[in-house]
């Protein structure tokens, strides 16, 4: 169950992180190398929040579910803003 | 996973210290050593000769034409299709030529060389020690490589987490901040980490958080790696830089350096301390001079800036791109990048602020050990 759990933190809040910052990406104005970098700054904090949520909710089945939710969430948002800029 | 949020923290303060603690235990006390990492060097050196100046002066220009030329020879002949030279010139506290190249095993070389006669220096008056700076490798790579890399990370993100639990844990930080119970045994060590965690907090989470952003495209290449063909194409765009020149698999020679230090010279009204070549033997090969750092300039600023470079195009020797001494080159993003690296790094700082960081990581360090 433990194991489980560090397994959500380590790798489920890695994606989450790395969705997230492509998301950000997306969303931050100016060139897309600013708003690369910037994201990217913000990813250690998110990594933290994400390994923070993870240990503190009921059930390990919990903490994954929410993992993959969010970074899919974020993955998706990320490539339909990408669909949207590359139409526009 | 407890009852309640603040258990679960709890939990997790207790446990991510127990298995990462022992780690981040040697990452800070070496860290803490690498504030003085040039002075125990010195220190390792007693022998050698100090010359007493502020500000390293570059060397004439006569002698560092001279020394180029030794330099050069050494690698056209020692590595003749490496991947990468490089020649850093005499000045008065280094009387010799640097070189290094890249070999076939893609593993860095590097040589002295006298200046004179550009024979190879086996220095015996000066012990060979790698000095203070073994502790440096020691603290973001535990000598390990990219793995290494990687283990740092972990641990420095767990020290986030056990930072952001820590404050959870300790609702009464003030109160506790101000307890301390002599000759109670486990409680007294318990009273002194959170006296010496809430005293270094601020700094702590500073620490860890700007040695993650060192590594930033290391550790996150995701936004990169989405965006851009490969990092070489998003570096040359946040440093805004000529595009990378691929290699060309033409054979085609180096033209001697010296006339390049020179115009480099003109160019930036500074001396040149330090050139490079790309890809020397191939016709895509680039040469860069690199301006004298200014040390004075950088003391107390934030963001650190070079001494400007000038590259050429090493075998037609046409100018390809300058940037002039003391200006900002990049984009706006990477200011930020580059000060929180220079915060954890301590190019700005004077003794006054290397003390307070030494102190510090040395209370960091002992809040770790009594936890």
């Amino acid at each position: 169950m433990v194991f489980s759990r560090v397994m959500a933190a380590v790798l489920g809040g890695y994606a989450l992180s790395s969705a997230f910052i492509i998301l950000l990406a997306e969303l931050i104005p100016g060139t897309l190398a600013d708003a690369v970098l910037t994201a990217t700054l913000f990813s250690f904090a998110i990594y933290t929040a994400a390994i923070i949520w993870v240990f503190s909710v009921r059930t390990a089945t919990l903490a994954w579910g929410g993992m993959l939710f969010v970074t899919a969430l974020c993955y998706g948002a990320a490539q339909l803003l990408k669909m949207l800029g590359g139409a526009a | 996973m407890k009852d309640n949020f603040r258990q679960s923290m709890a939990w997790l303060h207790t446990w991510s210290g127990l298995y990462l603690g022992w780690l981040l235990f040697v990452i800070f006390l070496t860290g803490t050593i690498c504030v003085f990492d040039d002075p125990i060097t010195r220190w390792m050196q007693p022998e050698k000769q100090e010359v007493e100046a502020e500000q390293d002066q570059m060397l004439p220009l006569a002698q560092r034409l001279q020394a180029l030329q030794h330099g050069q020879q050494f690698l056209q002949q020692t590595a003749p299709n490496s991947h990468f030279w490089s020649i850093s010139l005499p000045s008065q506290q280094r009387q010799y030529v640097r070189v290094g190249w890249q070999d076939e095993d893609k593993k860095f070389q590097r040589e002295k060389l006298d200046f004179n006669t550009g024979d190879k220096l086996k220095d015996e008056t000066v012990r060979d020690t790698e000095g203070g700076h073994h502790f440096v490798h020691m603290h973001f790579e535990l000598h390990a490589g990219d793995t290494g890399i990687w283990m740092v990370g972990a641990a420095t993100i767990a020290m986030l987490v056990a930072l952001v639990s820590g404050i959870v844990v300790h609702k009464k930080i003030f109160k506790d901040f101000f307890t301390f119970r002599r000759n109670k045994g486990q409680r007294s060590w318990l009273d002194a980490h959170n006296a010496l965690g809430v005293l270094t907090l601020p700094f702590l989470f500073m620490i860890a958080y700007t040695g993650l952003v060192i590594f930033y495209s290391f550790y996150m290449p995701a936004g990169v790696l989405a965006n851009f063909d490969n990092r070489q194409s998003y570096f040359a765009e946040v440093f805004k830089r000529p595009p990378h020149r691929d290699e060309q698999h033409v054979a085609a020679s180096v033209l001697p350096l010296g006339p390049l230090l020179e115009k480099a010279e003109q160019r930036l009204g500074r001396e040149v301390s330090f050139m490079s070549v790309e890809h020397p033997g191939d016709l895509s090969a680039t040469a860069a001079a690199s301006g004298k750092i200014n040390d004075d300039y950088n003391k107390n600023r934030l963001l650190f800036l070079v001494g400007g470079s000038v590259m050429f195009d090493a075998v037609t020797g046409q100018e390809l791109d300058t940037q002039m001494p003391e200006t900002w080159r990049g984009s706006e993003a990477l200011k930020i990048q580059r000060v929180m690296n220079n915060l954890h790094r301590l190019f700005y700082a004077d003794y006054a602020l290397k003390w307070l960081y030494f102190i510090s990581g040395l209370a960091g360090a002992a809040m770790m050990a009594t936890g």
